[in-house]
């Protein structure tokens, strides 16, 4: 996924800004020459100067890269970086309420069939023999306190 | 010294210690011997387990792991022309052109023993340098510390791979992730978005499983990285793992030295790691070289040296890293989040108060680089079956250790999201030639250039000329000045010539 400098450095250009002018409104620290904005500050500038720099070398550039090039990505593997980042996304939103071992086991089962296009049986196998290992391994072993969740008992180890 | 070095014996010939080395080597062959699978993922994916180790099995255990790794990265690298890990990527033509000519043991055998050698000098230049400079580094004041966190930043952001604009940026971008939560001096928060999670900073190890690992597995799941689900096409070649290779090794032996030096020396230099120290290496040897023109057709020579460099690195890095807190490349910067997260400041006062615990660590480089001899030997020969593991089904298994990982620094999820996130831009910022090893040496060692500053600052009472006045911090500051200086020049003389080359 190759993304045009220009569009990038005017993304970095206004993340410096944004950085730069929030660090504007950190009180000074009384008595001392330097306060909490100074680094913020320095970040912020350093980064509208990269920022300039990498507009102007990507503006510069264009006709022979374009401006967004992603020709080597089928639609089917966008659908597994999707699949990676729904199981993660799912996971936080989830876990809270389904605990750990359900959650867990939709974000490893769901990706593996997308990823391995089909064998739903085989990867819910290989999802719940991890999910269940990492659960007693880390909730009973290492005393990690995975959420638990409203729909299951608490597993007997 | 004896009682210490006996003390750390018995640390490290413990039973349980040699297990952990043993299982954590596996792991570490395994994992390198995936494409697309790194040192480092593998080490961030340990994080979780070594927090609930005593400090010398976890430090033994990624120890093990990245020697086995780097090693094992030659496997796919030779067999399937696919780098296992980004160093062996140097040399990976030639690797696989032996393999070609039939001569994959040669070549695998090769890359073994260099693996060990390179290691063993690396962990032997470490176990000399750290006690030496600690004795140096006591004498250091926040001005001096100041300096060489700043040469540390500027070695990462000049030395790494690409542009050094993009690698500027990523120093920045991880100045700026460490800025975040309560200022440290005048307790003032920043950037926090009035988030109560977010003003206790940004924990690192989240941020390293995102950006290691989580970018991993999309760059796997978008299928950049090439040989996604590679099939063998040759089998090793056991015949020729030994006697041969010894032979191409005897006659390449100032090769051996010099990688062994090269490595350790670019793993000392921070932000630098394996992969830098194979690809200069290789360009020395062939620089060196009685018969450059052979390099890349399948030329044992540069195999030699930078099949020593890359596991040499692997100590060097370790230098900087327990001496002053300074990461020399990406493994011992979550080596550093270790230390921390286990109470152990890395610094010079680790070599006082537990100077068995840093002759732990030199010991456990010295089994784990003999280890890999036996350990390799058995990954040569069962690589085929290594390869049957479907990619398909280890990435969701990876993706769900990752979110227990995040989760458990702190037991929330919060730390998940962080993972997720910083694991998206940092994919999106190697895909467009953003290095992120510089990204994670800002956010590792920002609030310490910031904490030492204030605090000279304070003790200089705002005067700037403070930062030249003791020698060796003048010495320090004076060398990164002019790196920055030389840099400088360099990017208004290519400026120049790109313009002259518009107009003209």
């Amino acid at each position: 996924m190759k993304i045009n400098d220009a569009l990038l450095g005017a993304l970095i250009l206004l993340g410096g800004l944004a950085i730069l002018l929030e660090a504007r409104t950190f009180p000074a620290t009384h008595g001392q020459a330097f306060g909490p904005d100074l680094f913020p500050t320095i970040i912020g500038v350093g980064l509208m100067l990269a920022g300039c720099g990498l507009v102007v070398s990507g503006w510069r550039t264009r006709h022979v890269t374009g401006w967004v090039d992603v020709s080597a990505i089928t639609p089917g593997r966008w659908l597994d970086a999707l699949a990676a980042l729904l199981a993660v996304v799912g996971f936080i939103a989830l876990a809270d309420w389904m605990g750990f071992v359900l959650a867990g086991l939709l974000a490893c089962w769901l990706p593996m069939v997308r990823f391995r296009r089909g064998h739903w049986f085989s990867s819910l196998a290989i999802a719940l023999v991890t999910v269940l290992a990492i659960d007693w391994a880390f909730r009973s072993v290492l005393l990690v306190p995975l959420p638990q969740g409203a729909l299951l008992p608490r597993l007997p180890w | 010294m004896s009682d210490t070095l006996g003390a750390a014996f018995s640390l490290v010939f413990d039973p349980h210690v040699l297990l952990v080395m043993l299982a954590a080597g596996a792991f570490g062959l395994f994992v390198g011997a995936m494409p697309g699978l790194t040192a480092t993922l593998a080490t961030a994916l340990l994080v979780p387990v070594t927090f609930f180790m005593d400090p010398v099995p976890a430090l033994a255990a990624i120890v093990a792991t990245t020697a086995m790794a780097i090693f094992a990265g030659d496997l796919p690298g030779a067999l399937l022309r696919i780098p296992g890990t980004p160093a062996s990527a140097a040399y990976v033509d030639d690797a696989y052109r032996l393999t070609l000519q039939g001569r994959s043991g040669l070549a695998l055998g090769t890359g073994l023993i260099c693996s060990v050698i390179g290691g063993l000098v690396g962990a032997a230049i470490l176990a000399f340098a750290a006690p030496a400079l600690a004795e140096v580094a006591l004498a250091f004041s926040t001005f001096e510390y100041f300096w060489l966190a700043t040469f540390g930043l500027t070695c990462a952001a000049f030395v790494s791979t690409g542009r050094p604009v993009k690698g500027f940026v990523s120093l920045l971008f991880g100045l700026f992730i460490a800025t975040i939560g309560i200022d440290i001096m005048a307790g003032q928060p920043r950037f926090t978005l009035g988030s109560v999670e977010l003003m206790g900073g940004v924990s690192f190890i989240p941020a390293m499983i995102g950006m290691f690992a989580v970018s991993e597995v999309l760059r796997w799941a978008l299928g950049t990285t090439g040989g996604r689900d590679a099939a063998l096409v040759a089998q090793p070649q056991a015949r020729e793992l030994v006697r041969p290779s010894l032979r191409a090794i005897g006659r390449y032996r100032t090769g051996v030295a010099r990688g062994s030096l090269i490595g350790t020396a670019i793993g000392i230099l921070p932000g630098a790691g394996a992969d830098i120290a194979a690809w200069i290496s290789y360009a020395v040897s062939k620089k060196m070289s009685k018969t450059p023109e052979k390099f890349g057709t399948g030329h044992v020579e540069g195999l030699v040296d930078s099949g020593a460099a890359n596991n040499a690195s692997l100590g060097g890095a370790w230098v900087p890293a327990l001496v002053f807190g300074i990461p020399g490349d990406s493994i011992t910067a979550i080596v550093i989040g270790i230390l921390y997260m286990k109470g152990m400041n890395p610094g010079p006062m680790v070599m006082i108060n537990q100077p068995e615990l840093l002759y732990a660590v030199f010991i456990a480089f010295f089994v784990a680089n003999l280890l890999l001899l036996p350990l390799g030997w058995l990954a040569i020969r069962s690589f085929g079956q290594m390869l049957r593991v479907p990619r398909g089904a280890l990435m969701p298994v990876i993706l769900i250790l990752c979110m227990v990982g995040a989760f458990a620094i702190n037991n929330t999820l919060f730390g998940v999201i962080i993972m997720l996130v910083l694991g998206v831009i940092a994919f999106v910022m190697e895909e467009n030639g953003f290095p992120v090893a510089p990204a994670i040496l800002g956010l590792v060692l920002g609030s310490m250039i910031e904490r030492n500053f204030m605090q000279s600052m304070i003790k200089a009472d705002g005067n700037l000329l403070a930062f030249f006045e003791r020698p060796l911090a003048a010495a320090i500051g004076g060398v990164t000045v002019a790196i920055w200086l030389l840099v400088a020049v360099g990017a208004v003389r290519r400026w120049r010539r790109a313009a002259g080359g518009v107009t003209g």
